[in-house]
């Protein structure tokens, strides 16, 4: 009927209006100076400053890192939650509830279970007397297990469904043949989940780095780019300063994901 | 088939939609930095909405900074009818043209150097900057309660001691300015106070971005520095925690309200900024243990309890306010960056 041919239309219309059109705002104002003229100052003073280049680079590497981290330990949970298995509802659960948390809420949640007084200091505190673990949350391992936090279950949902794909044939294949497990999983299964694994790192990689609830409230050592464009906007009033770096953090977004496609090649889904 | 099944589910949307509007229609007040647990604006939200049935919006876009962000961001279609902030804020945001003028009942009544002339902005209270101490947190460490700026950046307290961030809160940006003039710096020369920040943080000092009254109540941090009423509020409700004046002097925070230009509801802003200088919103503000704007409306006992200061530095206003942003931006730059201190206050004026 006509509805349903329409509706994937109509969708393409709404993310148009509803991403194009904040995004060309943003890249608008980028472009002005207080008197309303163009202007590529904004753009000079963010490129050229030491700091904030050094802060997105250590921002994008972080992110980087994090994002391959992240997908590499979740290859365990993917596998359970996409071969089935004893326990694989509860962890799918599991993965999809993390997705309820977002930004600040998440970050709150960090600091409720790492933080100065968290429930795992306290945990520590009263079983063992020690108070390694106190404030954990604002140490740079502190900083990676929040993030692991929120990429390790989403990745797990993502390669889960790549895992589902994979042709069980192959794998009994491997075992006729005398593979051990180890052999099986090294030479045969992440060689066909090459590209789910480059997708799903590089998916991981672009929300860590729009995720700045957590590094709002709990980075210090290492300076968050998305949490300097927060200073810039609320704490400063500077628009055009903020949009600029805004527009710099999506186009390094962009690039990096269109580098990553150029490495993985070909399709997601590798054949041997 | 499709078509009749999609437009009967319009059909009910619709009515089901225009069946609950009577009841969602409470009547909202919007206005920015609000926090519930400074000064108490949950039990003055509460106190307005029994009264009138008018809902204030209480956490919204707290911090004086991020207020003033967003009004400067929204000024041509407004979405707040005002705010709540500290005083050197509000003359930015008159500077900044995002205020409008009105003289509440009782404006007369506010001393001249605590109210824009036109009415853009107008003290509501103030509250002395003091240190706090959580003695759970203290006690467990064996580490008596801090009693001078100083002690703070002694090694006993290292890692325990915490602020709000002076980018986002006014009351942290008036602290950063006003502790220039504890350590005897002037308002040529903010080297002292730069330094005592710097020592701050290099002790483990946190700057963080939220309130952080109730982190010093749940230990979080051990020391907090804060608005002596955000610490005394919890501890007459049996909080362990105790607020120290220290005697080389302290400054106060002041804090008021402006409306904003091109309010959506004007009438109903003047009728709620009406109620905050009158006698039930001062009492409260009183017995949470800020000191408000009319003297009178402090009960005896707040009073004894909060006591005089030894040395209370009064601050100019309109200087504050014009070195604000500067002050901002020098702190994050030493602080924060570690900058060369003498180059960076240079650059921003803020020493020779």
């Amino acid at each position: 009927m006509v509805w349903t041919r329409g509706a994937p239309v109509a969708l393409l219309i709404f993310m148009a209006v509803a991403v194009l059109v904040p995004a060309a705002e943003v890249l608008r104002v980028s472009l002005l100076d207080a008197s309303g003229g163009f202007t590529l100052d904004h753009y000079q003073q963010v490129l050229g400053d030491p700091y904030l280049v050094s802060s997105l680079l250590a921002t994008l590497a972080f992110c980087a890192g994090t994002s391959i981290a992240a997908t590499l330990l979740a290859l365990p949970a993917a596998w359970r939650i996409g071969r089935g298995g004893r326990g694989a509802r509860y962890l799918r659960a599991f993965c999809q509830a993390n997705y309820a948390f977002g930004g600040i809420a998440y970050g709150m949640l960090v600091v409720t279970l790492i933080g100065n007084v968290g429930l795992v200091p306290l945990a520590e505190g009263a079983l063992f007397g020690t108070e390694a673990t106190k404030g954990i949350a604002y140490t740079i391992p502190g900083l990676i297990i929040a993030y692991f936090g929120f990429q390790i279950p989403r990745a797990a949902l993502l390669l889960a469904q790549a895992v589902e794909k994979l042709d069980p044939r192959l794998l009994d294949a491997a075992r006729t043949l005398g593979a051990r497990p180890f052999q099986t999983t090294w030479m045969v299964v992440l060689p066909l989940l090459r590209g789910a694994l480059m997708s799903t790192a590089l998916s991981t990689f672009l929300i860590s780095l729009g995720s700045f609830g957590v590094a709002l409230l709990v980075s210090r050592k290492l300076t968050i780019y998305a949490v300097v464009i927060y200073k810039e906007f609320l704490g400063y009033s500077e628009f055009g300063t903020a949009t600029a770096m805004a527009v710099i953090l999506s186009a390094s977004a962009l690039l990096a994901a269109l580098a990553a496609r150029r490495l993985n090649g070909r399709s997601d889904m590798a054949r041997i | 088939m499709n078509r009749r099944d999609l437009l009967i589910a319009l059909g009910a949307t619709a009515t089901v939609g225009s069946l609950t509007r009577p009841a969602a229609a409470e009547q909202l007040l919007p206005l920015y930095d609000l926090p519930a647990k400074y000064m108490n604006w949950a039990a003055l939200g509460a106190a307005y909405e029994k009264r009138t049935g008018v809902k204030v919006t209480i956490d919204l876009k707290t911090g004086s900074s991020t207020a003033l962000a967003a009004m400067k961001a929204e000024v041509a279609r407004p979405q707040t009818n005002g705010a709540f902030w500290s005083l050197d804020i509000a003359i930015e945001g008159k500077k900044a043209g995002v205020t409008m003028p009105y003289k509440p009942k009782g404006f007369d009544a506010i001393p001249a150097n605590r109210k824009d002339p036109d009415g853009h902005w107008w003290g509501m209270s103030s509250s002395n900057i003091v240190i706090g101490a959580n003695t759970d947190v203290l006690g467990k460490r064996g580490l008596p309660v801090p009693q001078a700026w100083s002690d703070l950046l002694k090694p006993q307290y290292k890692g325990l001691c915490g602020m709000m961030e002076p980018t986002y809160s006014g009351t942290a940006s008036t602290f950063a300015y006003g502790i220039n003039f504890i350590q005897g710096g002037d308002k040529n020369d903010f080297t002292p106070g730069m330094k005592w920040l710097k020592a701050f943080a290099d002790n483990g000092g946190q700057y963080r971005s939220e309130t952080m009254a109730p982190r010093l109540v749940s230990g979080d941090v051990g020391v907090l520095i804060d608005a002596e009423g955000n610490i005394l509020l919890p501890k007459s409700e049996g909080a362990p925690v105790v607020a120290v004046t220290p005697p080389e002097g302290v400054v106060a925070v002041e804090v008021g309200m402006s409306m904003m230009k091109g309010a959506p509801d004007p009438e109903g802003t003047q009728r709620f900024f009406d109620w905050l200088l009158g006698d039930e919103a001062q009492g409260i503000i009183g017995a949470s243990y800020f000191r408000p704007v009319r003297p009178e409306a402090l009960p005896k006992a707040v009073a004894a309890a909060l006591g005089e200061p030894q040395r209370l530095i009064p601050l100019d206003l309109a200087h504050e306010a014009a070195v604000v942003t500067d002050l901002k931006r020098a702190f994050t730059e030493i602080v924060t960056r570690d900058g060369d201190m003498s180059s960076v206050l240079r650059r921003h004026r803020l020493a020779s």
